[in-house]
């Protein structure tokens, strides 16, 4: 998978996931704060952020394996510099990554327009849930307050990492930091 | 080791060539590289070390052999066993924590037995006297210690040719001194090019030169070596004083003693230290208490907040924009992103952020580091014009030719300021010296 | 031997294995068990500061307070006798105890997690990743680089919030530095990737292909990693054991 790679390509999905790995700590001390008082669910609406980098690399490098390979990174960074849950963190990132990977793949990692993007969050959204609800024992829970559950991160999915993933790349690529990638190359072929 | 035939080079997204007509040979000694920003200096640079093309799917075209062989023949990393490169930017060229790890890595690159990597490591670093970084860790080095590791670096893999690209640009020139002294003791068996704006700090280094001009080679003849750029002071247009108290600041590391400075409206002023003496501390310090005084940052793309240029200069108040934006040259950008602009575009719409702000004392820090001296005099004829503006401009620098152009210095060292002095200044050695400002060589 | 001398990969895995294996147990005394068997062997094969421990355990008891109560409200309808009320759910002794396994869970989960993240070395899991992981050397080095360049990041945000309160953005209060924070991702971020290219370039000036490299920090396989496995494993067979018991 990495014979078609860059070194500098891969050295940026690394920086990109120290930067979210920050953002996703302190939105991890966010979700804490809450989930003291409304449980588990407090994670829920803000879960998109966690799928960001994975939309935000593949659309800037447009490769396959970059939304995988991002996620796995932005957990193992956020691992060494102080997320205590640790171990568990990487395998969050290879579940939600390999999510949002399927969704780029389903297109030939021919399409990287907004709707493909949503999707892999998505796409995220619904391997990440059904993580949490094998490892959070979720099938203790009324169905109605599960599928709450799910609906609320399926959309934060794809508005939060789908939809802000876009947001964000397309305005990196107003600075012009990313000539030299796909995504400045092909502007105007693909969305 | 360079032998390059009518060679040129392109981008792929760009029809225009960055490199044209390229004829030369690169043989033993010591080679200098100038030529303004954007000539291709650089892109030459990566072609030697096989960086480029493939890294951006360049087109070469033309003859472009290394060591006597074409340079496409070569496998990804088998030139850089010969060939050493040391960046610019002391900051982006490392891969791992302490000094030993960054040089293990290297000679990992380059499958050297586990067994001889520690005496190789402790050679390198007893060649270039090196010996007490072993266990340093890189972020805490200065940028000058920085750039000898980055050099350790480069030499450990015992290559025949050693690039360095602007080694300098980020040290004062007292560092840059010795930085030289010691690379030209140390790097006796390898043969060294290296690129420059202001070569007069190299002394005697180098054997040859090399002009490039808009990519194509203006000048290959022996080493000539010239002055500095030179700066006169700029006309001043005196009228109010004004008195700036800048308190103290306390830091784990650092202490910055209260100081105050007595400023004249329309003068230009220049506050001169070695790196890390607290001239920065200082403007910083100035700029948070004195809601009057307006700092653009070494890299003015820190001022900004918005994400066009319009909108940038918009930002904070109701005046109207217009009349800013064809002043500083920028009518035509208004929609562009303020990171998108170049350095010198940028410095302009700080400076127009700053007059729409209504400052009264413009206060750069160190806006002369990498920059070429058509951007100095870019940068001087931009506080010329200010200052005729009857706005004050006040400058901290280690750059000593460009701070002829003040008209009033400071003078700090260890977090004390001292002053004001004038121009009488540059015929007292002995102050200069004592402050890290006069090397050898020199004036 | 000791954790912190155990072999990352190994740790790695078997710590994870015992996770998973935690998710399929439906009573509260195998989580128990778990999480004061594994305090116990970090207790003998380790010297991590239990203070630390403490301080990094808070934030997960308040995710294991929060399971509870949402398990005890939300929990679906279960049979037998109903205990008490709830916010007007009926809560029978089958949902008290799904809640109490599930909080016991969370800790559970943490104390294997803690005593993974406080005896692990980041740059050995790395180099043993690459070792035992057949990880590839781009990916790893360039974890490497991600990690050193954290604290540059962060100088660099300090820098961005002194120079933007300097333009008159309000940053006073904590508050509005939580607010800030958005508009600094995109300098923040582009500053960022115009140095992965200078790094990434000087790795290659510097040899790196990811291929043909010699090894300098053998990370060693021991038996003693396989006898820390086994009593981890062994520490979950007994609870499996004491909770279906």
């Amino acid at each position: 998978m990495l014979k078609s790679w860059k070194l500098k390509e891969i050295v940026l999905l690394s920086i990109l996931s120290v930067v979210f790995a920050v953002v996703y700590l302190a939105f991890v001390h966010v979700g804490n704060l809450w989930a003291g008082l409304i449980g588990p669910i407090a994670y829920e609406w803000i879960f998109g952020i966690w799928f960001i980098v994975s939309i935000i690399a593949a659309y800037i490098i447009r490769k396959p394996g970059a939304a995988f390979l991002s996620e796995v990174l932005a957990a193992t960074i956020e691992m060494m510099i102080g997320n205590a849950i640790g171990p568990r963190i990487i395998l969050v990132g290879i579940i939600q990554g390999l999510g949002a990977e399927a969704a780029f793949a389903l297109t030939g990692y021919k399409r990287y327009d907004l709707w493909v993007l949503m999707l892999a969050g998505f796409g995220a959204a619904v391997t990440s849930f059904i993580y949490t609800y094998v490892m959070g024992g979720l099938s203790a829970l009324s169905p109605t307050y599960v599928a709450t559950m799910f609906a609320l991160r399926a959309t934060s999915g794809m508005l939060i990492a789908g939809l802000g993933g876009k947001i964000l790349s397309d305005l990196l690529l107003r600075t012009g930091a990313l000539e030299g990638y796909a995504v400045a190359r092909r502007r105007g072929a693909h969305g | 080791m360079v032998e390059a035939e009518r060679l040129a080079f392109r981008y792929p997204q760009d029809a225009e060539h960055v490199l044209t007509d390229i004829t030369f040979r690169l043989t033993d000694g010591r080679t200098l590289i100038t030529g303004a920003s954007g000539s291709g200096k650089s892109t030459l640079f990566t072609l030697f070390n096989r960086l480029y093309p493939d890294n951006c799917d360049g087109v070469v075209t033309g003859r472009l052999n290394l060591f006597d062989r074409s340079y496409d023949t070569y496998e990804p990393g088998e030139v850089n066993r010969r060939v050493g490169t040391v960046f610019q930017d002391p900051d982006s060229q490392f891969v791992m924590q302490t000094v030993e790890e960054e040089l293990i890595f290297t000679l990992e690159n380059f499958a050297v037995e586990r067994g001889d990597i520690s005496d190789r490591v402790s050679a390198i670093l007893h060649e270039l006297h090196l010996s007490e970084y072993r266990h340093r860790t890189i972020q805490d080095l200065s940028g000058g210690e920085k750039q000898q590791i980055a050099v350790a670096c480069a030499l450990i893999g015992r290559p025949e040719w050693l690039l360095l690209d602007e080694p300098l640009a980020h040290l004062d020139p007292e560092t840059a001194q010795r930085f030289v002294r010691w690379l030209d003791e140390s790097a006796r068996h390898v043969n060294i090019v290296v690129i420059e704006h202001r070569p007069y700090i190299w002394g005697d280094f180098f054997d040859r030169q090399i002009e490039l001009v808009a990519g194509r080679i203006g000048y290959d003849g022996p080493f000539v070596s010239g002055p500095d750029h030179t700066f006169l002071p700029l006309k001043t247009r005196r009228g109010d004083k004004h008195l700036f108290h800048i308190p103290k600041v306390n830091r784990q590391k650092f202490k910055l003693a209260a100081s105050k400075i007595s400023v004249e409206r329309g003068d230009v002023i220049a506050v001169l230290g070695r790196n890390g003496s607290g001239k920065s501390t200082w403007l910083r310090s100035l700029a948070r208490h004195h809601r009057e005084v307006g700092l653009v940052p070494q890299s003015p793309a820190h001022l900004f907040v918005e994400n066009n240029v319009a909108r940038e200069l918009a930002y904070g108040h109701d005046r109207p924009i217009e009349d800013m934006l064809t002043r500083i040259g920028l009518e035509r950008m208004r929609a562009a992103h303020p990171l998108s602009l170049s350095h010198g575009q940028k410095r302009r719409l700080a400076i127009g952020v700053m007059m729409l702000s209504k400052k009264r004392l413009i206060a750069f820090d160190e806006p002369t580091a990498g920059q070429d001296e058509a951007s100095l005099r870019a940068l001087y004829a931009l506080m010329a014009e200010r200052v005729q503006a009857g706005q004050t401009v006040l400058f901290v620098t280690h750059d000593l030719s460009f701070a002829r152009a003040a008209n009033t210095y400071y003078l700090m060292r260890d977090g004390q300021l001292s002053g004001p002095y004038d121009a009488s200044l540059w015929d007292d050695p002995d102050l200069l010296r004592s402050h890290g400002l006069l090397t050898e060589g020199w004036r | 031997m000791t954790f912190h001398e155990m072999n990352p990969t190994i740790k790695f895995l078997t710590v994870t294995c015992l996770m998973f294996g935690l998710a399929f147990m439906y009573n509260p005394w195998t989580p128990l068990g778990v999480f004061f068997g594994t305090l116990a062997l970090q207790f003998i094969f380790s010297d991590v500061s239990w203070k630390r421990w403490g301080l990094f355990m808070i934030p997960f008891l308040l995710t294991a307070v929060g399971t509870l109560w949402t398990t005890l409200v939300f929990g679906k309808e279960a049979s037998g006798e109903v205990m008490f009320k709830l916010f007007g759910n009926d809560v029978t002794e089958e949902n008290v105890m799904l809640a109490v396994t599930l909080s016991l869970r969370v800790l559970a989960f943490t104390a294997l997690s803690l005593l993974f993240t406080l005896t692990t070395d980041p740059k050995r899991f790395v180099y043993s990743l690459m070792q035992q992981g057949k990880l590839s050397p781009k990916i790893a080095y360039s974890v490497f680089v991600g990690f050193r360049f954290f604290p540059i990041l962060k100088n660099e945000l300090m820098q961005l919030y002194e120079t933007h309160a300097l333009r008159g953005v309000p940053l006073e209060t904590r508050r509005d530095r939580i607010r800030h924070a958005p508009k600094l991702l995109i300098p923040l971020l582009a500053g960022a990737i115009r140095q992965a290219e200078r790094i990434a370039f000087s790795m290659e000036a510097r040899g790196f292909t990811g291929e043909g490299r010699s090894t300098y920090e053998v990370i060693p396989v021991t038996r003693n990693d396989f006898l820390l496995a086994a009593l981890l494993v062994a520490l979950f067979g007994v609870s499996v054991w004491a909770g279906v018991r």
